[in-house]
This record gives structure tokens, C-alpha cells and sequence, in this order.
């Protein structure tokens, strides 16, 4: 549980551990998959708290508010295929086909870092600059 | 992620969906009606129905499969598979993909479909995420197929 404040920082944190495993991309693409959806996270909670003075507690909450509620879309949107790019840096168990065969490295970067979770960024970014709107639950 | 586990003795089927269109509308046909009702049982259990179970079938049966349907027909020249299971605690929508490197446009396709799901609220009471995985082997796509409920969409390998 953390506020926005903390959300924040810990995107930060998650950010610089990127810059590290940059310098060595090609050893570690699927490191740098996963912590780049564990910032989109934590940018997402930050980004709920800010909205609604609540995280996103799980998984499945954070994933239904934001995709569920139209104003929204543009994050959810990045923040599926980052997840989903994650989860198969994490899980994908083929004798032939390994993550680096999805994502060679200069994929990581140039769709995983500068598209997905540079769309995600700036628009939460968007979003946290902005006074918070009135609650709006989720509709599901 | 709870990743289905592989059990010793065989692995269930997947229950084969066809469809077709007939006045306009998409129908989806199992080969296994008994299987199938037990399929929406455990999809509403998924999806937390509680109480709504007749509603849930009602989105389940004439929203979600038929949507799921009309996508999986307009991409299957980029599809070797797709089912409909269970992941994480709600309903997943798995595809196997014709290629192993990323494919941005296809990937963008797919997110168009789970928000669109996720935003129709005639499916209120659908609770879906999405993959794709790459062209896999069997033994790895089936490791993200949930035994207690899988029906797959036919039409797409040859069968």
C-alpha cells in the first residue's frame, strides 16, 4: 500500500534498475520487460490514488479500473501489453523459442521502453498534473 | 501468474467451438453441450457471477463467445490458435500466433479487443484478460490452458 507520492518513487527506482541493466541489455532483455511493467504499475497506482485516493490493490482491481473506465484507455491500452510482454518474459518455457526470439534486444527498447511504456508515462503524467476528477467508480 | 499446472495423467480436450453467421448473427456451436454447461459453471465461478449465474450465461454465451468468434475469424491469417480458458482468477482469451517475433500492429489489435470487451456494458459481468503467445510448441501453449475449463475456436489449423 503506498500513496501517490510512494507509487511514484518506486516507479523512479524501478526506472533506474532499467538504466543499469541497460548498459548490459543483451544479457538481461527479460529483466528489463519485467521491471518496465513493474513501473508501469506502480505509475498506474500512483495514477488511481491520485483519482481516487486508493491503489489499485491487486492485480485484477487495478487491471478493471483502468480498463473499464474510458478516460483511461490509452493506459490501459500500454499497460496490457507491457503486462503481457512481462508474462512472457517471465513464463514462456519453449525448447526453441525463447524471449529474446520474441524481444531481441533492440525490440525491448525500441517497443517495450520507447513505445509502451513512454505512451504509459506520458499519459499518466497527464493525469497526475491535473486536479483529480470527482470519484468515478469503476462501472464493472 | 498461476500457471495451470501439467498433470500426470492426461489432459481434458478443449472443447472444440465452431461457428457461423446466420441472419446477420455469429453462432457458436460446441461439439460437447453436457461439457459445455459445466464450462459456464466454472467461467461464472471465475468471474465471481455469485447470484447472476442465469445473466452471466446469457453475456457468456450470446456476447463473449460470439465476440471472441468475429475477432478470431478476422485474424487468422496471423493465428494458429486461439481458446477461450481460465488464468489468474478470471476468463483468458489465449492465442498462439503464426510467428515468434513481436508484432506491434497485432499486439495493438488484441488491446483493442480487451477494452473493447472490457468497456461493453452488455458484458458487465465478464471479466477477460488477454495473450498472445508466439509460435510455441503444444506442450508449452498447453501449460497456459486451464483443465477445468478450455474451448477452443476452430477453424484455424486445418481441422
Amino acid at each position: 500500500m503506498g500513496t501517490e507520492a510512494e507509487h511514484l518513487k518506486r516507479a523512479q527506482k524501478n526506472g533506474r534498475a532499467i538504466e543499469y541493466l541497460l548498459l548490459k541489455l543483451g544479457d538481461h532483455p527479460e529483466w528489463v520487460a519485467t521491471i518496465a511493467f513493474y513501473k508501469a504499475l506502480h505509475l498506474v497506482d500512483a495514477l488511481l490514488y491520485h483519482e481516487f485516493q486508493a491503489h489499485g490493490g491487486n492485480h485484477d482491481n487495478r487491471d478493471r479500473q483502468i480498463k473499464t473506465n474510458h478516460r483511461y484507455s490509452h493506459i490501459a491500452k500500454f499497460y496490457g501489453q507491457l503486462l503481457r510482454a512481462s508474462l512472457l518474459a517471465r513464463y514462456l518455457d519453449d525448447p526453441r523459442v525463447a524471449f529474446e526470439d520474441v524481444f531481441p534486444p533492440e525490440k525491448v527498447k525500441s517497443e517495450i521502453l520507447d513505445h509502451m511504456l513512454s505512451q504509459l508515462e506520458h499519459s499518466v503524467s497527464t493525469f497526475l498534473s491535473q486536479s483529480p476528477k470527482p470519484s468515478t467508480a469503476a462501472r464493472k | 501468474m498461476t500457471r495451470a499446472m501439467s498433470s500426470s495423467t492426461r489432459r481434458p480436450e478443449p472443447i472444440h467451438l465452431d461457428f457461423r453467421t446466420k441472419g446477420g448473427q455469429v453462432i457458436v456451436a460446441p461439439n460437447d453441450e453436457d461439457r459445455f454447461s459445466l464450462t459456464i459453471q466454472e467461467a461464472a465461478m471465475a468471474c465471481k457471477a455469485g447470484q447472476k449465474q442465469v445473466l452471466f450465461g446469457r453475456q457468456f454465451e450470446r456476447g463473449l463467445l460470439p465476440k471472441l468468434a468475429v475477432w478470431t475469424d478476422q485474424n487468422q491469417e496471423k493465428l494458429e490458435r486461439a481458446y477461450l480458458t481460465l488464468g489468474d482468477g478470471r476468463l483468458l482469451f489465449l492465442v498462439v500466433r503464426k510467428n515468434v517475433p513481436f508484432d506491434s500492429e497485432f499486439e495493438d489489435r488484441l488491446s483493442d479487443l480487451d477494452l473493447q470487451i472490457a468497456q461493453d456494458e452488455e458484458l458487465g459481468l465478464i471479466h477477460l484478460s488477454v495473450l498472445a503467445l508466439p509460435k510455441v510448441s503444444r506442450t508449452c501453449y498447453e501449460s497456459f490452458l486451464d483443465t477445468r475449463m478450455t474451448l477452443e475456436y476452430g477453424g484455424l489449423h486445418g481441422d
